[in-house]
C-alpha cells in the first residue's frame, strides 16, 4: 500500500503541496484530477525523488517502507515506476540498451541473475508485441524522433518490462489523439493486477473513460479537496474544477 | 608574430635538446647529408625561438612549463623485448600488416611486413631518401622543428597507384619510458598515390609510469581520386608528454578520413594541418578526447580549402573530468578561388567536475564569396533531467552517468566509416569509462 500523510513540499522555495493525505492499496487504481498548477506533477516528482522537490513535512511509505529517504534508483528498485509526462530524449543510447540496463539494474538489486543480450531481446520483443509496439523502436535512440504516441507507448513498454508494483502515470494522456490514447490505455489495463497499485494523474476525464479507476481524488491548491468513485470524474467534466472544489468547501 | 620579449635563459629541456642535437651532428657517421642539413636548419630555428610559452599565439592555454623543466636524454635504439601483443591489441587484431617503432626506432623483427600487396611499400625514412618528402611545410611550428632537429628514424608507407590493400596497415609507436626521461622524435609519411584505397591505423602506446616525450610528426599525401582512412589512438603513459603534428595534402577528388581518440599522456597536443589542394577534395577530421586527473589535451587544427568544390567536416568531442583540461583551436581557411566549398566544424565538450576546464577557439578565414561554412562550440555538463530519467528506472547514479557519457562520445565514434575500427574504438571508450568508475568507487 502507498500511504501519503500530511505531505508538504516546496519547489524553489514555493510551497506547492500543502498537506496531502492519500492511501492507495495494492490491487486498486486511483485517479488524481486537478487543474493546472494544483500540484499534480509535483506530487509525482516528489514520489519519484526528483532533485529540487523538497519535502518539508509529512511522510510517504510504500509497503511500510519510508520512500522519502530513498534515492530515485532505490525507489525504482523497490517497485515504484513513474511514467513521465514528458519522456526524455537520450541521443546515443538505444532503447534496447536503456531497457536492458534498467531491467538488469533492478534484477541485480533484487538478487536475481542478469539477462544476457539474447535473453533480453527475447523478453523485450515479446512484451513489445503484446503492446503492439513496433520492435524497431528497440533499435532507435531513446525517445529521439518518437511521436507523442510513441513516447507514451514506450513508457508503457518500460512498465510492462520492469513490472513495478506501484505505477504513477503523470498525464499520460497529454498530447495523444484518441487512437493513441486507446492503445496506451489498453497497455495500462493489461497491467492492472491484484498485487499492483496505480496512481493515474490527469487533467481531463477523457483518460478515465479508458482506464476506469476505483477511486477519484480532486487536487486543488496542493490539497485533496474531494474523493469519490468514478462518477466524480464525470462530475468534474460537467461542472468544472471550480464547482467541485467549492462544493467540497 | 614577432616576439617582443627577449628570450631568457634556456630552460632545462632546451639545454637537453641542444646537447642531444650536438651529439647527433658530431657523432653518427653514415647519416645522409639531407638529414644533416634538415636538422641544422630546423635546430637553428628551434634554437632561436625555443619552446613556446603562453605568451606565444596559439599556446595561450597549453602551458609547457612542466615539460620545459625536464631534461630529456636522446633516445638510443634498443633491442630488448617489448611486452606488446598484436593479437591482444585493439588495432593490432584488425591489421593485416604492421610497422613497429620502439622508442622512436623501427624494429623490423617486431613488425609484420611479409606479403605486402603489390604496389604497397614500407621503408625506413633513412632508406627512402629526402626526395620523398617535402619538409618545407613541416618545419614551421615548434613541434615540427623540434622533431626535424632531432630526427633519428621514421617510416614511409607508400600505397601505390590504384593499390587496395585488403586489410589495414598498422603503425605502432611503443614507448617503454623507463629510466631517465627520454625524448623520441619519429617521422612518418603516408602516401596514397592516385586511385589508391587504404586504411592506416596508428597507435601511440606508453608502458609504465616513466617520464618521456613523444614528438611524432607525420606527412600524409592523398593523390587524385585516392581514398585514405587514417585512425589514430593516443594512449601514452600517464607521466608522458606527447607533442604531435600532422600535415596532410589532399588532391583532386581524393578523400581523406581521419579520427583521433586521445586518452593518454599527462600533457598532449595534436596539431593537424589539412590542405584540400585541388578541386573536389573531401576530408573528415574527427576526434574525441577523454581526460581525467590533471591531464591536458590540446587539438590545434587548420583546414585549408585551397581549391574549389571541396568539403570538410571536423567534429571533436571531449569529456573532461577531475582537474583535467581540454583545448580546441580550429581554424578553417578558405582561399579566394575556393568557391562552392562546404566546411563544417563542431567542438562539443562535457565537463564532469567543477575543476575541469575546456577552452575553445574556432576561427574562420574566408576569402571566397560562394561558400557554405558552419561552426559550433558547446561546453556543458551532463543533462540532469536525462540523469533523473535513467535513475527513475532503477539505474544507479554512476552507471547512469557512464551511460550518458558513453552516449555523448558514442555520437562521435558512430561517424567512423570503418566498421571494425568503429567497434574497436567503442570498446576503448567503454574501457576508459569502466576504469573511471572503478577509480571513483575506491
Amino acid at each position: 500500500m502507498l500511504k501519503i500523510e500530511n505531505l508538504h513540499a516546496t519547489v524553489h522555495g514555493t510551497e506547492i503541496l500543502k498537506g496531502i493525505d492519500l492511501q492507495v492499496p495494492t490491487g486498486e487504481v486511483h485517479a488524481i484530477m486537478g487543474p493546472n498548477g494544483s500540484g499534480k506533477s509535483t506530487l509525482s516528482y516528489v514520489l519519484a525523488g526528483r532533485d529540487g522537490y523538497e519535502v518539508t513535512e509529512g511522510a510517504v511509505t510504500w509497503d511500510g517502507r519510508d520512500l522519502l529517504t530513498l534515492s530515485p534508483e532505490e525507489r525504482a528498485q523497490a517497485g515504484v515506476f513513474l511514467a513521465f509526462q514528458y519522456p526524455l530524449e537520450i541521443p546515443g543510447v538505444t532503447t534496447s540498451t536503456f531497457l536492458r540496463t534498467a531491467l538488469n539494474a533492478q534484477r541485480r538489486a533484487r538478487g536475481e541473475r542478469e539477462y544476457d543480450a539474447m535473453e533480453f531481446v527475447k523478453v523485450a520483443r515479446a512484451k513489445a508485441r503484446a503492446l503492439k509496439v513496433d520492435e524497431k523502436m528497440l533499435g532507435r535512440a531513446v525517445n529521439v524522433g518518437f511521436s507523442g504516441g510513441e513516447k507514451k507507448r514506450h513508457e508503457v513498454l518500460q512498465m510492462a518490462l520492469l513490472e513495478p508494483r506501484l505505477c504513477i502515470l503523470d498525464e499520460t494522456d497529454s498530447g495523444l489523439d484518441v487512437d493513441a490514447l486507446r492503445l496506451v490505455a489498453e497497455g495500462v489495463n493489461v497491467l492492472r493486477a491484484p498485487d499492483r497499485a496505480m496512481l493515474v494523474i490527469t487533467h481531463y476525464q477523457r483518460l478515465l473513460d479508458y482506464i476506469v479507476p476505483d477511486h477519484v481524488h480532486v487536487l486543488a491548491d496542493g490539497r485533496i479537496v474531494r474523493s469519490g468513485g468514478p462518477d466524480l470524474a464525470r462530475q468534474v467534466e460537467r461542472t468544472g474544477y471550480a464547482d467541485v472544489a467549492q462544493s467540497a468547501a | 608574430m614577432v616576439r617582443q620579449i627577449a628570450r631568457s635563459e634556456p630552460t632545462p629541456a632546451e639545454r637537453g635538446f641542444a646537447e642531444a642535437y650536438a651529439a647527433l651532428q658530431a657523432g653518427a657517421g653514415g647519416q645522409p647529408d639531407w638529414l644533416r642539413v634538415l636538422r641544422e636548419q630546423a635546430f637553428e630555428r628551434f634554437g632561436a625561438d625555443g619552446l613556446p610559452d603562453r605568451r606565444v599565439e596559439g599556446w595561450r592555454w597549453t602551458d609547457l612549463r612542466p615539460l620545459a623543466r625536464t631534461v630529456f636524454a636522446a633516445a638510443a635504439p634498443h633491442a630488448g623485448p617489448v611486452a606488446w601483443d598484436a593479437q591482444a591489441d585493439a588495432f593490432g587484431r584488425l591489421a593485416g600488416w604492421s610497422v613497429v617503432l620502439v622508442d622512436g626506432f623501427l624494429r623490423r623483427e617486431l613488425s609484420r611486413l611479409d606479403g605486402l600487396p603489390d604496389g604497397v611499400a614500407v621503408v625506413s625514412l633513412r632508406e627512402s631518401g629526402a626526395g620523398m618528402l617535402d619538409f618545407g611545410r613541416s618545419t614551421v611550428g615548434p613541434i615540427d622543428r623540434l622533431n626535424a632537429a632531432l630526427l633519428t628514424d621514421g617510416v614511409v608507407v607508400r600505397i601505390g597507384r590504384d593499390a587496395r590493400p585488403s586489410r589495414p596497415i598498422h603503425i605502432v609507436h611503443l614507448h617503454t619510458g623507463h629510466g631517465a626521461p627520454t625524448a623520441f622524435h619519429a617521422r612518418i609519411a603516408l602516401i596514397a598515390e592516385p586511385g589508391a584505397d587504404a586504411t592506416v591505423l596508428e597507435s601511440h602506446i606508453g608502458f609504465g609510469a616513466g617520464v618521456y616525450l613523444a614528438n611524432p610528426v607525420s606527412h600524409v599525401s592523398v593523390g587524385a581520386g585516392a581514398i585514405l582512412r587514417h585512425y589514430i589512438r593516443q594512449e601514452e603513459g600517464g607521466a608522458a608528454f606527447h607533442l604531435a603534428a600532422r600535415h596532410a595534402t589532399v588532391e583532386c577528388d581524393a578523400r581523406y578520413e581521419s579520427f583521433l581518440l586521445a586518452t593518454g599522456a599527462r600533457l598532449s597536443r595534436h596539431e593537424a594541418e589539412i590542405r584540400l589542394a585541388a578541386p573536389g577534395a573531401q576530408i573528415v577530421l574527427d576526434g574525441a578526447y577523454l581526460m581525467a586527473g590533471k591531464q591536458l589535451f590540446d587539438a590545434t587544427t587548420v583546414i585549408a580549402h585551397d581549391a574549389p568544390d571541396g568539403t570538410s567536416r571536423e567534429v571533436f568531442k571531449g569529456v573532461v573530468d577531475d582537474e583535467a583540461k581540454g583545448v580546441f583551436q580550429g581554424r578553417i581557411a578558405v582561399a579566394q578561388d575556393a568557391q562552392r566549398i562546404d566546411a563544417h566544424q563542431l567542438h562539443r565538450a562535457l565537463l564532469l567536475s567543477p575543476g575541469a576546464e575546456v577552452d575553445t577557439k574556432p576561427e574562420l578565414e574566408i576569402f571566397a564569396d560562394d561558400v557554405k561554412c558552419s561552426h559550433g562550440a558547446a561546453i556543458g555538463q551532463l543533462d540532469a533531467h536525462a540523469l533523473f530519467y535513467l535513475r527513475a528506472r532503477g539505474i544507479p547514479h554512476d552507471e547512469a552517468r557512464a551511460l550518458l557519457v558513453s552516449a555523448f562520445v558514442g555520437e562521435a565514434i558512430e561517424a567512423i566509416a570503418h566498421d571494425d575500427v568503429r567497434e574497436a574504438l567503442g570498446v576503448r571508450v567503454a574501457a576508459w569509462l569502466a576504469m573511471r568508475a572503478k577509480e571513483k568507487a575506491i
